[in-house]
């Protein structure tokens, strides 16, 4: 018990230094009135992160890849950061760091009917990803998944019609409000259709949506970090209970859809490795 | 997964991983040359 507080404890200080503050740290917005844009603008994080939040120091890899299918450019160095992450951790990332996957644990923990996912929906975030992400940007050379993306409305399109500050170089606020249309309140739509999701079933988004977990869960099976049910395993199936995917283990330890939190691992029948056996 | 399979299968995708960042720095191909810009906005 001691164990399962102390690494689910740290997993929430981790979701939200390194994948919420850190990221996201750009103060001097304040002062400013526009998006950092330096060099660490030009790397990714290994998560969804709106690169048009006010603070947000990193881009997003899904916005990066959308980017170079609208340019219709090969994504080489993207492609091998994709592998090699995904080779090391899997989809750790998802469990570890992504903050809107720390919203989604934290709404769940509101009292209310839950619902569960049915399995097959779990495809849709690999739908998303070839179709939203890839195919609709190389053909309109439009970063449709961004025009939609409910993080983007939540983390940048509220916050700059909000605030919408006076630009100081053009003397004129930042967001022209008449340029809001259909597809920002479509967006913010789709935004209060996850957040209801999100008190109703357990991380929704990251099992049927996001496409970045579609590219992690490619390489979970044979990424590094693995997790096994040991031979004693007494099928008592606490780990299914524990489990914020809610994958039906024992059998789906370490499948796809495995986050790698660590939540299953307070049984002592399931052991965490970091080897290639 | 064959273990075996499971092995090759990493080390195959490391080398290539490993070759691709190489190309994509080589050709300027690399994420740091680019910027997103509120262009989602």
């Amino acid at each position: 018990m001691l164990k399962k507080f102390n690494l689910l404890f740290y997993r929430r200080l981790s979701q939200t230094i390194f994948g919420l503050l850190l990221t996201n740290s750009y103060l001097q917005i304040i002062t400013s009135k526009s998006i950092y844009s330096g060099p660490l603008k030009g790397f990714c994080v290994p998560f969804l992160n709106c690169h048009a939040c006010p603070f947000a120091v990193f881009s997003c890899p899904i916005g990066m890849l959308q980017y170079y299918a609208a340019t219709q450019q090969l994504p080489l160095f993207l492609f091998g950061f994709f592998i090699i992450v995904g080779l090391i951790v899997g989809r750790a990332a998802c469990g570890w760091l992504c903050p809107f996957g720390l919203l989604q644990d934290i709404m769940y923990k509101l009292k209310t009917r839950k619902f569960g996912i049915p399995q097959h929906l779990n495809y849709g975030k690999y739908v998303i990803l070839i179709v939203l992400v890839i195919i609709l940007p190389l053909i309109t050379h439009i970063h449709w998944f961004s025009r939609l993306c409910p993080l983007g409305a939540l983390t940048a399109g509220i916050p700059w019609v909000a605030w919408n500050p006076i630009d100081p170089d053009f003397d004129a606020p930042v967001v022209d409000l008449e340029t809001i249309g259909f597809m920002y309140y479509l967006k913010i739509i789709i935004l209060i259709f996850f957040l209801v999701w999100f008190v109703m079933a357990q991380r929704p988004f990251c099992r049927v949506i996001c496409p970045m977990g579609a590219i992690w869960a490619i390489f979970n099976r044979v990424s590094l970090l693995k997790f096994k049910v040991e031979q004693s395993c007494l099928n008592c199936e606490q780990c299914e209970v524990n489990c914020p995917m809610e994958l039906p283990t024992p059998e789906k330890v370490d499948s796809e859809n495995c986050i790698k939190c660590f939540d299953c691992n307070s049984c002592k029948h399931i052991s965490a490795k970091f080897n290639l056996r | 997964m064959n273990k075996n399979l499971q092995t090759i299968i990493f080390f195959v995708g490391l080398a290539i991983g490993i070759v691709l960042i190489i190309i994509g720095i080589v050709i300027g191909n690399d994420i740091s040359n680019i910027r997103l810009e509120g262009s989602d906005l």
